[in-house]
């Protein structure tokens, strides 16, 4: 309610207040006599008053009709005197009443005017409470995006930490041989001999070859990673295969034995050829590489799955270290060089051969490589499906 | 004559740089690895050690960082990674030097760090 219509109301009140014991005499004058039954009329005034409005009203509508009831009513009539005793206590006792129904009416609504204040802090607190947890619910909803992107920024910031790792490695890989050519290309303290000139001549040689394979292998790695290999699957026997790779072998290593069984190789599986071709080079060149001079490297095919033939690729070297053993089909890890005169690896043979194998949907692992024991490498084909 | 130390895993740049050196009459020791690296740098009264950072079972910053505090010998850091952090690294942890590209002039490098020591 405005302040201007609760005056109004207020007033309204006051005003009753005054006029109701007034005009209910009027009323009661002409009725005639007195009859102390009127009491309970003007009490009801009071305690009505007292529900509108509070103790204030009730207590002047109460003395106003004490004195109205006493000049009109109460013998002697038309004066304030009051003849009878009992009718003394009667006023009083109107009073008494009249008042203390003012005060119950007016804690009653006291107490109504609290209910509905609390009643509205309470509707207010709710509907704060409500827009809190709104609050709280949007809050907890971007908490849960940003730890997304968080994640996600984790992950490329992982990721471009690989790339940049990778890179440099690449770099490092690149940069050495380059660094040997450069050196011995540029220096000007000048060659003294024609045998130095020579050896000049040939390291450089050398640490090209060593570049030029160092690129091939960086483009097939690219290329099985990037999913640019282009294989051509048909049915090979694995004899002509095993027998093309000795071969190649041979050009570079020809004391190198290599004991392998040709019936037991003569499965034909489904592969393409070149990649094949790659797998047993890369691996019998590691052999090669690791397995000390006179040692023969073995190959044995053998069929321990359906679907599927097993080759194992086994040099009689030191073995896999047991702190490369879970990285060994890792980039650029190579295993410390046997002697001065061992070709250094470009540390992609294997990783190459991983992938190559698993684009035939083979496995390649590394066996039994404890250190000391000489290193088995056993890789699966799948077989070519037989004619029906 | 002063003493060198290549400290170097590939073989090839290993003794290129080491022929390079031994014809201006330097005496050169090589190290295929970061731990017999630091075993010669205790051991030996290198003048100039040239160290590589991508070496097996210690790395250079691992033998750089154990030289720290000393004088001699003087390092320099020769590493084909040349990224601008390993440069800033090799120097924040001591290195007089840091031959990034190609090596060129070794000789020189030696030369000039053994003079300016």
């Amino acid at each position: 309610m405005t302040r201007g219509r609760r005056s109004l109301a207020d007033l309204a009140v006051w005003l009753a207040a005054v006029a109701a014991p007034l005009v209910l005499t009027a009323i009661l004058i002409p009725v005639g006599g007195y009859r102390r039954d009127y009491i309970f009329l003007y009490l009801g005034i009071a305690a009505i008053l007292g529900l509108l409005r509070g103790l204030g009203p009730v207590l002047v509508s109460a003395a106003l009709s004490l004195l109205v009831v006493d000049y009109f009513f109460v013998p002697p009539v038309g004066s304030f005197a009051i003849a009878d005793g009992q009718d003394v206590v009667n006023l009083l006792a109107f009073a008494t009443t009249a008042s203390l129904v003012g005060l119950l009416a007016s804690h009653r609504r006291r107490a109504l005017l609290e209910s509905e204040a609390l009643a509205r802090q309470l509707r207010d607190a709710n509907s704060e409470m409500v827009r809190l947890n709104a609050e709280q619910a949007a809050d907890a909803q971007a908490a849960v995006r940003l730890a997304r992107s968080e994640q996600q920024i984790r992950n490329l910031v992982e990721t471009d930490r690989l790339r940049r790792d990778l890179l440099a490695n690449v770099s490092h890989e690149l940069r050495t041989p380059l660094a040997t050519i450069l050196a011995e290309s540029t220096d000007s303290t000048g060659a003294r001999s024609a045998r130095e000139g020579q050896r000049r001549l040939d390291v450089i040689a050398a640490e090209a070859r060593r570049l030029k394979a160092l690129v091939d292998d960086m483009l097939d790695m690219a290329r099985i990673e990037g999913g640019g290999l282009a294989l051509h699957f048909e049915p090979l026997l694995l004899e002509d295969v095993v027998t093309a790779a000795v071969d190649r072998l041979h050009h570079p290593s020809p004391e190198r034995e290599v004991r392998w069984d040709a019936g037991s190789a003569a499965v034909e599986v489904l592969a393409d050829w070149d990649a094949l071709g790659q797998v047993f080079d890369n691996l019998l060149a590691n052999a090669d590489r690791f397995g000390p001079p006179g040692t023969p490297i073995s190959v044995e095919v053998s069929r321990e799955e359906p679907g599927l033939v097993t080759v194992r690729v086994t040099d009689q070297g030191p073995g896999v270290p047991p702190e490369l053993q879970d990285r060994v089909f890792d980039r650029f890890v190579r295993g410390a060089q046997t002697g001065d005169g061992a070709e250094v690896g470009t540390g992609l043979g294997l990783p190459i051969v991983k992938g190559l194998v698993e684009a035939h949907a083979g496995t390649v692992v590394l066996e039994n490589g404890s250190a000391g024991a000489g290193a088995t490498f056993r890789f699966t084909l799948p077989e070519a499906p037989k004619e029906p | 004559m002063s003493r060198v130390l290549i400290v170097e895993d590939d073989a090839s740049l290993r003794s290129s740089i080491r022929s390079i050196l031994e014809r201006s009459s330097y005496e050169v020791r090589v190290a295929g690895d970061g731990a017999a690296g630091a075993r010669e740098i205790a051991s030996g009264r290198f003048d100039v050690v040239l160290l590589d950072i991508g070496l097996p079972f210690v790395d250079g910053w691992r033998v750089l960082a154990g030289l720290e505090g000393r004088r001699l010998p003087s390092v320099i850091v020769i590493s084909a990674r040349g990224e601008e952090e390993d440069k800033v690294r090799a120097l924040d942890l001591g290195a007089d030097d840091y031959l990034g590209e190609f090596l060129r002039a070794p000789r020189l490098t030696v030369t000039y760090t053994l003079h300016a020591a």
